[in-house]
């Protein structure tokens, strides 16, 4: 499993998977929080639960001043993933790619997709970001 | 019995019109060659084509007995694929994984190795092909440079598989001529030299092998040009399907990506062949068409090659080298 030595065994990185709140329902992704952010509950028990590919923009900021080496304009995007089951979504933070700007706008769905985050050295570390689906560009 | 049950190709978003670069560059102009998003690799390419492949299975990821890869444009030494394609999929734990490299028979070299592993443990195998051949502007291959994955998933049967396995061949020479350092564009020889001693003494013996008398309808090949997929071909009339002229120079995985083209488009009850040409000979496989093809379940190759956007020279050049920085500081 590649990824940076302080979260290499995250298998969130990698994987849909949330961690549900046991008192109130609320999911968290990708971190699993030791303190519900919501109703406050510590040590909050939270469960896996696994998470659909697709959801839905709730709100976005597009990034258009940013280091060389990274392409702007850079949308970035709030998007609520649903439970594969029952419970309330994920709210995710993530970045958008392979989507241009007129693609996009609050209620648009987007898929998670695995991808090149950033590069620890040399070598790729790869996660999830967003992007419009892509049969949608035929 | 080992057949082949789900599916699937990748190709990246973006194409290079080959006519822009030969604008800039001279040599030929025709077609377009698939060009990977800066923050794709060959790791995620991969995943995406397994993933198709797995939809049309009735494999779950923690299910594979084994992982193998096939890749000659694997940028890295040590670092290798197939492992981290198996974690991604959730097949960790007592899961085999092996990359396979150094030649374009790779991939009829990963399809052989998995059918034996399924014969003889019982357990699906996900075949990967993935390359993203480099592009130097100094170089008559920029323009061919290419991208894409191709996935298929063996097992020892299937309620409605995709394909059978019918025979494989293998027909190892030595000869090399087409070869290519890490990163670098390839360096071909004499064509006719080549035509004569390699593709023309390799892919027709191991094509014989797979066939064992056979009468293949359809046909995939990976090869160094186009004109040596042709050529590993030459002694069998039989209806080409290829992705090339869409993709460009694929590498090993144009095997792959080109046979998901094939059982997706394809009728079920024919023999089709893969065959694979590169350095030190050629391999090839024979199947049997079954039920399971088609596109259901999963995006098709056809969806990826009409899902495009036009990117530009600069960017066919840019995006394949290594992402330094991307959104994140590195340690």
């Amino acid at each position: 499993m590649s990824g940076p030595r302080y979260e290499r065994t995250r298998r969130q990185d990698q994987h849909l998977i949330g961690f549900e709140c046991q008192a109130c329902g609320w999911v968290s992704f990708p971190e699993e929080k030791r303190t519900c952010k919501r109703c406050g509950d510590a040590p909050a028990e939270m469960t896996e639960v696994q998470l659909q590919e697709r959801g839905e923009i709730q709100t976005f900021v597009v990034q258009q001043y940013l280091p060389d080496d990274i392409e702007t304009p850079q949308p970035v995007a709030i998007v609520d993933l649903p439970q594969a089951g029952e419970g309330e979504p994920a709210r995710a933070y993530g970045l958008l790619t392979e989507t241009d700007l007129e693609e996009i706008d609050v209620g648009t769905e987007v898929v998670a997709r695995f991808r090149e985050l950033f590069s620890d050295g040399e070598r790729p570390i790869n996660s999830f970001k967003f992007s419009v689906p892509r049969e949608e560009k035929a | 019995m080992v057949v082949i049950d789900g599916h699937g190709g990748y190709v990246p978003l973006y194409r290079v019109d080959r006519s822009e670069v030969a604008a800039q560059h001279g040599g030929r102009g025709r077609g377009e060659s698939a060009v990977p998003a800066r923050d794709e690799n060959h790791v995620t390419m991969a995943c995406e084509a397994a993933d198709n492949a797995l939809a049309r299975s009735g494999v779950e990821g923690g299910n594979l007995g084994a992982v193998v890869t096939a890749s000659v444009s694997d940028p890295f030494a040590e670092h290798g694929i197939a492992a981290h394609v198996a974690a991604r999929l959730g097949a960790t734990g007592g899961v085999r994984t092996t990359d396979l490299r150094g030649s374009r028979c790779a991939a009829t070299d990963a399809l052989a190795t998995a059918q034996e592993f399924v014969a003889a443990n019982d357990a699906p195998v996900l075949v990967v092909g993935v390359d993203v051949l480099p592009a130097d502007p100094e170089s008559d291959e920029v323009a061919e440079a290419g991208a894409g994955a191709g996935a298929v998933v063996l097992r020892p049967e299937a309620d409605s598989p995709a394909a059978e396995f019918a025979g494989v061949g293998q027909e190892t020479t030595g000869f090399v001529e087409h070869h290519r350092r890490h990163g670098e564009a390839g360096e071909t020889g004499d064509a006719k030299f080549e035509s004569r001693h390699g593709v023309g003494e390799a892919a027709p013996a191991a094509t014989e092998r797979a066939l064992d008398g056979a009468t293949p309808a359809k046909a995939v090949a990976a090869a160094p040009s186009d004109r040596l997929a042709g050529a590993a071909l030459g002694g069998v009339d039989v209806e080409q399907v290829s992705t090339r002229d869409r993709v460009g120079d694929a590498g090993a995985a144009a095997a792959v990506l080109d046979l998901a083209h094939l059982l997706e488009t394809t009728e079920a009850g024919e023999t089709a062949l893969v065959v694979a040409y590169g350095a030190g000979g050629a391999g090839a496989v024979a199947l049997e068409t079954a039920e399971g093809v088609g596109t259901a379940d999963a995006k098709s190759v056809a969806t990826y090659l009409d899902a495009s956007e036009e990117t530009t020279y600069a960017k066919h050049l840019e995006y394949r080298e290594p992402v330094e920085y991307e959104g994140v500081k590195t340690p």
